[in-house]
């Protein structure tokens, strides 16, 4: 009798094994598969674009649809924008190197708030922009 | 008999622990996981002004993109974007090996120009330059 009781509390864990091999499975996959990374700070949706350039610069600032900015997890007003990026940038220029930032961008904003945006970062000197975009594979013609 | 024993002390300890740990980090994997996948387009930001750095016309075709889909090409050839590709004047200006200087209503968003690029990049037109700013 003692013997069938334990054989049977044996048998209810090895019915959890299968489970437990999906859920590992499941656990693998999410971990190799995905990234993890920092939920933004201002909620924007980026453009979508089919092209495949790789994103090298750490974001910076954020733009959202109704023309918030965020720089370095600050909101910050539109004609502050080229005070502090020059303050910012004021180490990069002693290296020498171009200026250069990633720019978040929703793609709800007009063209008029871009160009705005980008009058400020010429007149903070900047020179290059890589504005992020969420890769979305081309539709055939 | 010993070594059944063994066994039956084996099997005491309980999977639900393992379990529940395992579950935790599935769902915090599951809802932390982001699958799509940045990219960035690199440009050059448009000098201001009055700074001219600008060959002569000739080198250059100018597109400016207007609301509700249609692109104005060389200041005068009204289209629909879906007929880009088709169209004789980029075509020509492609062959020609031409620079695209692109323009934009104001009111067009930034998504309807980016895709504009697009069509325009795998068109073969891989130098598009912004207009200045104003």
């Amino acid at each position: 009798m003692k013997f069938d009781l334990l054989r049977t509390g044996a048998s209810s864990d090895n019915n959890l094994i299968p489970m437990i091999n999906v859920v590992f499975l499941l656990l693998v996959f999410f971990m190799v598969a995905g990234t993890l990374r920092a939920s933004d700070p201002l909620s924007v949706v980026p453009v979508e674009s089919v092209q495949q350039q790789p994103l090298t610069l750490p974001l910076s600032l954020y733009m959202s649809a109704d023309g918030t900015l965020m720089l370095d997890g600050a909101v910050i007003a539109s004609e502050l924008l080229p005070v502090v990026l020059t303050v910012n940038n004021e180490n990069t220029l002693a290296n020498d190197t171009k200026l250069s930032l990633a720019l978040k961008v929703d793609a709800q904003v007009t063209v008029v708030q871009l160009r705005g945006l980008l009058k400020s970062l010429r007149d903070a000197g900047v020179e290059e922009v890589e504005l992020v975009t969420n890769w979305v594979p081309a539709s055939s013609p | 008999m010993q070594l059944d024993r063994k066994t039956s002390r084996a099997s005491a300890i309980s999977l639900t622990p393992l379990i529940d740990v395992v579950f935790i980090l599935l769902l915090f994997f599951m809802l932390t996981t982001q699958f799509n996948q940045q990219r960035a387009l690199t440009f050059k930001v448009p000098a201001t002004g009055n700074t001219p750095t600008l060959a002569p016309d000739n080198q250059y075709l100018a597109v400016k993109l207007l609301s509700d889909n249609q692109v104005m090409i060389d200041g005068n050839n009204i289209i629909n974007t879906n007929q880009l590709a088709t169209d004789d004047q980029l075509l020509a200006a492609h062959r020609l090996q031409l620079n695209l200087i692109l323009d934009a209503d104001d009111l067009v968003s930034v998504q309807a120009l980016v895709s504009l690029t697009d069509t325009l990049s795998t068109m073969g037109f891989d130098h598009v330059i912004l207009r200045a700013l104003r």
